[in-house]
């Protein structure tokens, strides 16, 4: 049977460092996937250039670097940059009509798949802030917001 | 077994509020298969929407689950975008969502609809 494990981690300075940890139960066989949200504090819209340049796009905001690990020999099995998925959607799309947005035009979200067994219940959580870090130039001030990771795992029982 | 699609409609009123409700399958629904969440205004769930989703009292998505992470976008093909929770027994046949609005300060809020797919397998007679 599948389930689901949650952390919720919130970010309030500029490079900040979050620890935290998902205990599995005991009956967890294998961990399955990783997905991550991110949930803004303040519009991030506020720290975006605008122009009139047709050229000029932004990208999607990279958030910072989410790492998982493991207590036995695999170690850290998860490293990826977590990014908000605001902007990318209209990159060199010259329309000013209906741009295509995240909220309409996305792919069918899936976690990241993983496969690995579990021996120890207790999993490791790394998050480093690099939004606040970009942003130095612009905002003097840490945007706060949040990060919520979920560990998809599957368990021996059986479903009712 | 037959595959049929079930949708269920709740409305979201007030801004940073919680809505909880409970849906009821046909008594000859053995089996949901997938799950899909849209809304009229698209971006109001995809930026403030969280769920948490059981059915027949089995928690399937935990609380503060991501609406984003159910939704599909109109590129993906139609029988393609529904999440993929397995073979889930229907059990008792109801299926709860307590579904949380939470103002991102992006989005201006008003009043709006979420409709919620559920792919089902029943019985064949």
């Amino acid at each position: 049977m599948e389930k689901v494990a949650t952390a919720e981690i919130s970010i309030n300075q500029r490079s900040q460092i979050k620890h935290f940890q998902f205990i599995l139960p005991q009956d967890a066989v294998r961990i399955i996937g990783v997905e991550h949200n991110v949930w803004m504090e303040k519009p991030f819209s506020d720290l975006i250039l605008e122009t009139n340049d047709p050229f000029f796009y932004n990208l999607n905001q990279m958030m910072g670097v989410l790492k998982l690990q493991t207590c036995d020999n695999t170690n850290i099995f998860y490293n990826r940059d977590v990014r908000l998925d605001i902007y990318g959607f209209s990159l060199a799309d010259f329309s000013t009509l209906w741009q295509p947005k995240c909220f309409s035009h996305q792919g069918k979200k899936a976690e990241d798949p993983i496969s690995i067994p579990v021996s120890s219940p207790i999993v490791y959580g790394y998050f480093k802030d690099q939004m606040n870090e970009d942003i130095f130039d612009i905002s003097d001030i840490a945007w706060c917001y949040r990060i919520t990771v979920y560990l998809w795992y599957e368990t021996l029982t059986t479903q009712p | 077994m037959k595959t049929v699609i079930k949708r269920f409609v709740f409305d979201v009123t007030v801004s940073d509020s919680a809505v909880s409700k409970t849906f009821d399958l046909d008594k000859n629904i053995e089996i949901v298969k997938g799950i899909l969440m849209t809304s009229n205004k698209d971006n109001l769930l995809y930026y403030r929407g969280s769920q948490k989703i059981e059915i027949n009292k089995e928690e399937v998505f935990p609380d503060g689950y991501a609406s984003k992470l159910l939704m599909s976008g109109i590129n993906v093909q139609p029988n393609l975008r529904f999440y993929d929770i397995g073979k889930f027994p229907a059990g008792n046949k109801s299926v709860k969502v307590e579904y949380k609005d939470l103002d991102d300060g992006e989005t201006a809020f008003n009043p709006y609809r979420i409709e919620l797919y559920l792919i089902c397998e029943i019985e064949q007679e």
